[in-house]
């Protein structure tokens, strides 16, 4: 005989509670911590060298999310800037029991600002929270500003969009007039800092916003 | 892989389930799953096939009731319900949309085997 048992859990409850632990952790170690998503090649690693050149006095740690393989931990750790590889064996975005693995890496000492590079993608690093403070996504110029329609989603939980290589503006076409239209339909009232990691061109805008949710953070 | 995860962490929860009420084989798991979550149940079910060999689970079927993406406007306070996402309201035009359901993903229940004929 078949019998039907009710069981009403919740499949990322899991992710949901080592969330929340690692939030909890990183606030005893008094840090900011930025979840930085995109699609591959858009800058997520140049994003994170500037932001530790601009951010001299500050502690900063770097948690490198990839599916194979150390060569962005080994760009960010060349500025002296530690950083924590994580590798997800084929997995398509960082969970939180990854990060919470990387925060057994991290010693006791205060930290001003963790950055979390997660693997480049548009969908899947959506659904998982890590325990971040915001979510940042960037978007570059070549990649076309239809992208927000494409991908709805990752547009809708950010806190911030950071358009970059915008030095690139000429030559990707990238129709703004157009892009602007997208984003007030998808989500108009997201923040955007257009930025050139190469230039330079925009970083502080970028910079001031990470000095502001910080300051927010430390009331 | 995207839904390797979440395959397991199913597994890991039915397997739990029937522990508890000691039950031997589960035939059927129903899932709830709503649109807006992204996940892809044929690709549940891939990775369920390999996951769950030599397990109570093995011969279970998946059952996904899929939960429609649910939307309210705050300007004119009607609810819409929709297969696609949107980003305006169909009556009234107005941009400050909520969602109300499509995040759903849950398992809702377990059929078992109780032994008896």
């Amino acid at each position: 005989m078949m019998e039907k048992i009710e069981v009403m859990q919740d499949v990322l409850s899991a992710n949901e509670y080592i969330a929340q632990e690692n939030r909890k952790h990183f606030k005893k170690k008094g840090a900011l911590v930025i979840n930085i998503m995109s699609s591959p090649g858009s800058g997520k690693t140049s994003l994170i060298i500037e932001t530790i050149k601009r951010l001299k006095d500050w502690k900063i740690v770097v948690i490198e999310g990839d599916v194979e393989g150390d060569v962005d931990a080994k760009k960010i750790e060349e500025t002296g800037i530690p950083a924590i590889q994580i590798n997800t064996s084929g997995a398509c975005h960082l969970d939180a029991r990854m990060i919470h693995k990387a925060l057994q890496k991290m010693n006791d000492e205060k930290v001003d600002l963790v950055l979390i590079e997660n693997v480049g993608n548009l969908i899947c690093p959506t659904s998982y929270n890590l325990g971040e403070d915001y979510k940042v996504v960037i978007l570059s110029l070549p990649e076309g500003e239809d992208k927000p329609l494409k991908y709805p989603r990752i547009f809708q939980v950010a806190d911030l969009l950071v358009l970059n290589k915008i030095d690139m503006e000429g030559p990707a076409d990238f129709n703004f007039k157009n892009f602007n239209k997208i984003i007030n339909k998808v989500n108009p009232k997201l923040e955007m800092a257009p930025v050139s990691c190469k230039s330079g061109k925009g970083m502080d805008k970028w910079i001031d916003w990470i000095k502001g949710v910080h300051a927010k953070d430390q009331d | 892989m995207h839904e390797y995860g979440v395959t397991e962490r199913i597994i890991e929860i039915v397997l739990d389930k029937i522990k508890e009420i000691d039950a031997p084989e589960v035939k059927k798991i129903n899932i709830v799953l709503g649109k807006l979550t992204s996940f892809v149940p044929e690709s549940i079910e891939h990775y369920f096939g390999f996951l769950s060999k030599n397990t109570p689970l093995e011969k279970a079927e998946l059952k996904f009731i899929a939960k429609d993406m649910v939307f309210h406007c705050e300007d004119c306070k009607e609810d819409f319900n929709e297969d696609d996402m949107i980003f305006s309201c169909p009556k009234c035009n107005g941009e400050n949309i909520q969602i109300i359901s499509g995040n759903e993903f849950f398992i809702e229940s377990i059929e078992v085997n109780d032994g008896k004929d």
